[in-house]
């Protein structure tokens, strides 16, 4: 994707000139994306979906861009920020598959056991990843969504071992996932923050059952997770007991990397799709008002997104200033889709076989809408974001 | 742009000033070096950049600050910074001192309009110094079909001019054309707006002897455009801090409305706005591409408007009050919103841009 005259040219990282790197990025890329991966995700099965995600991230780890920010010690890139920046553009330009299904072991699993586990959780977990063990994030449950920390999940300790009861919901990809990062109360009496452990829950232990539910497009994204008496060993808890509290911070602190900027740039590759289709409805004023605005919103959502990586660059992580960012990109995914409906007209009503591994843009835009909802109610709601800026950007007291 | 260090002295101080001194003269704004900041050190300025130019512009929107700095540090050395080496050496040194101020006529809305009258050009003129005249010697065709300096002259109507009472030359877009016409040769007209804040005449030309610069208006009008997005950041942020203020303090059902979360989103969507136009005027101000300044205008300009409108809300009856300095806010918000190109012809124009249909 070219830079268009309606486009900001952005990103200085200064220091070094990152045009090789990009030119090697994208002549890899160029390379090695699957021919055809589009045609082959469409319409395709479940089990097709995971063939191609492993493909392609074993294709990514050989080629050394499996984990570009994780230490090299841990056979990661370890890349500076900038040239991970720069990857994640070149990723979204070359229309490369999203890899979804490694998701939460590349960042939030990897991060966790990194900043919190001990050496011998890093030897146990991280080379498993870049191996393509999956993983999920049993956080939400039933009577715990925004309000997380109200969670009731129970982990008693017996001997050397937990043994937990509970419901996990909306856990994403549980059905495919090795690993689970899995919120537990281990002390009921406590105040809800401080009872709370962090554990690492085998996928196969017994006790557990997995059963998908479908998203409102009929995809068995998400999963609820019944736990039966599942032991879990003490080993496997992160951090100290009734302490997870502040590693879930760390794990939610890793949705606001450069991987971001992918989702980012992601949309703009869809949204030229939309330009292409606009422009040939032959737009009147009033849409091309609606375009343009488009078009600066998801232009300063890129400086916004800019500006929160020269923040975790300067002082190693991010604020509130990641809300501003996840409520900008959840509410432009939605309007990039509603304004592709608006410009298809009928012809966008019509259902089609879905293409997976695009992320949140296939530019089939009904499917494309109705995903976005999943950028506004997960991840802290864009109700909990705006809460967290009025309190913690503004100083507006507690309601 | 400057380096960090001297941008955040020249933040503070600006501040400092702005808020310490209220009405300053020009002479003691000009005595700061603020009219010459762009102005190169060999005439008599500061030597730096657009950037910096924003930065002030955008701490005098914080206090919705009233004088000549945005008709001619914006629009005066815009168009001088490109215009011959005769106009420059007239010019910006006597600017860069504070003796003279130049504004331009770039936006006149709907009822503005200028034909350049042929017979009254004549080649003599070319590069003339301040004040001077066109000849009178009969030329063929008019300047706005032959580029580049040759001398005309002007007749038709401009408006919505800052600060011409106070200017001794004015720049005038004819077309994409730019003419420098001295002001001696005007009777400027007031259009009290509602917004006080800004000082704005019209006046009728009748065949004035107008100098030809090089430059376009469009350009001049982006970079305007620009300006003014700058100008709405400082405005938005002074209006997001007086809300957050009453919010904080403002108690009803024993605690302050703040803790409402009815309203904890309301001054969020402040901030959003606020944060996106930030982002956006700031880039423009460094990097000031036709897309960049239309982007900024449209981003800004909506957002101005947005946390100023919220503010009377919020503030509730007090907000409603001539006393209370919510309305100059929005006031201000207004008149930037549909001055240099309004919102929505900057977001058509982005489109077209996207699109790669014809402008």
């Amino acid at each position: 994707m070219s830079l268009s005259p309606a486009d900001l040219e952005v990103g200085d990282w200064g220091g070094e000139d990152l045009g090789p790197w990009r030119a090697e990025v994208a002549a890899w890329l160029a390379a090695n994306v699957p021919a055809g991966w589009r045609e082959r995700m469409t319409g395709a099965t479940e089990e097709e979906y995971v063939a191609l995600q492993r493909e392609w991230f074993a294709t990514l780890r050989a080629g050394g861009y499996a984990a570009p920010h994780w230490p090299a010690e841990w056979g990661g890139g370890g890349l500076s920020l900038a040239r991970q920046i720069v990857l994640a553009e070149e990723l979204a330009r070359a229309r490369a598959p999203h890899i979804g299904l490694f998701h939460i072991g590349l960042y939030h699993a990897a991060a966790t056991v990194l900043h919190a586990g001990t050496d011998a959780q890093r030897a146990k977990y991280l080379p498993g990843i870049l191996d393509g063990e999956v993983w999920c994030q049993g956080f939400s449950e039933p009577g715990a969504g925004s309000d997380l920390a109200s969670l009731q999940t129970r982990a008693r300790l017996d001997g050397d071992t937990y043994v937990v009861n509970g419901q996990k919901i909306w856990t994403t990809n549980a059905q495919h996932a090795r690993w689970c990062l899995l919120l537990a109360r281990t002390n009921p009496d406590a105040p809800k923050h401080r009872g709370i452990s962090y554990f690492v829950l085998d996928m196969r232990a017994s006790g557990l059952d997995v059963r998908p539910i479908a998203t409102s497009l009929g995809e068995p994204e998400f999963c609820e997770v019944f736990l039966d008496d599942v032991m879990i060993h003490e080993s496997d808890r992160i951090g100290a007991e009734n302490e997870g509290w502040a590693v879930i911070l760390r794990t939610l602190a890793e949705e606001r990397g450069p991987h971001v900027l992918e989702n980012v740039e992601r949309l703009r590759v869809a949204r030229a799709t939309l330009y292409e289709q606009a422009r040939a409805m032959d737009p009147d004023a009033a849409m091309l008002r609606e375009l343009g605005a488009l078009h600066a919103d998801t232009e300063v959502l890129r400086l916004l997104c800019h500006r929160m990586l020269a923040e975790l660059e300067r002082a190693g992580g991010v604020g509130p200033q990641s809300s501003v960012v996840k409520v900008a990109y959840s509410e432009l995914l939605a309007r990039v889709a509603d304004l592709g409906l608006r410009v298809r007209g009928l012809d966008a009503q019509l259902e089609r076989p879905m293409t997976l591994g695009v992320h949140y843009e296939s530019t089939d835009w009904l499917v494309d809408y109705l995903n976005s909802w999943a950028w506004t109610i997960s991840g802290g709601s864009n109700e909990i974001q705006r809460t967290i800026i009025a309190e913690r950007m503004l100083g507006l007291p507690r309601g | 742009m400057a380096d960090p260090e001297l941008r955040a002295t020249l933040r503070e101080e600006s501040a400092r000033f702005l808020t310490t001194v209220a009405d300053p003269s020009w002479a003691r704004v000009a005595a700061l070096g603020w009219p010459g900041i762009e102005i190169p050190e060999e005439h008599g300025g500061l030597g730096l950049s657009f950037a910096e130019t924003c930065l002030l512009l955008e701490e005098q929107g914080r206090v919705l600050h009233r004088g000549p700095y945005f008709a001619t540090a914006v629009l005066g050395v815009g168009a001088l910074l490109g215009a011959t080496e005769e106009q420059r050496a007239a010019w910006l040194p006597r600017i860069a001192s504070g003796e003279a101020i130049v504004t331009a006529a770039v936006d006149g809305g709907a009822g503005a309009a200028l034909t350049l009258d042929a017979r009254g050009s004549g080649p003599d003129s070319r590069g003339s110094a301040p004040g001077a005249r066109g000849s009178a010697a009969d030329t063929p065709g008019s300047a706005a079909d032959t580029p580049g300096p040759a001398p005309a002259r002007l007749t038709g109507a401009i408006a919505f001019v800052p600060d011409l009472d106070v200017a001794d030359a004015v720049v005038v877009a004819a077309g994409d054309a730019l003419f420098l016409v001295s002001a001696s040769d005007l009777e400027p007209v007031a259009q009290p707006t509602h917004d006080r804040t800004r000082s704005l005449f019209s006046a009728h030309l009748r065949g004035v002897a107008a100098d030809p610069m090089p430059g376009s208006a469009q350009t001049l009008r982006d970079r305007a455009a620009i300006a003014l997005a700058a100008d709405c950041v400082g405005g938005a942020a002074a209006a997001l801090d007086m809300t957050v203020a009453y919010l904080q303090d403002r108690r009803q059902f024993g605690k302050p409305i703040g803790a409402f979360q009815a309203l904890q989103h309301r001054a969020a969507d402040m901030l959003l706005a606020l944060e996106n136009a930030r982002s956006a005027a700031a880039h423009a101000a460094t990097d000031p591409t036709p897309a960049a300044a239309s982007i900024a205008k449209s981003v800004a300009g909506e957002a101005f408007v947005h946390v100023a409108a919220e503010t009377v809300s919020l503030h509730g009856g007090i907000g409603f009050t001539w006393e209370h300095d919510a309305h100059r806010f929005l006031k201000r918000a207004k008149l930037n919103q549909a001055w240099m190109g309004d919102t929505g012809a900057h977001r058509e124009r982005l489109a077209r841009l996207a699109l790669g249909m014809e402008a």
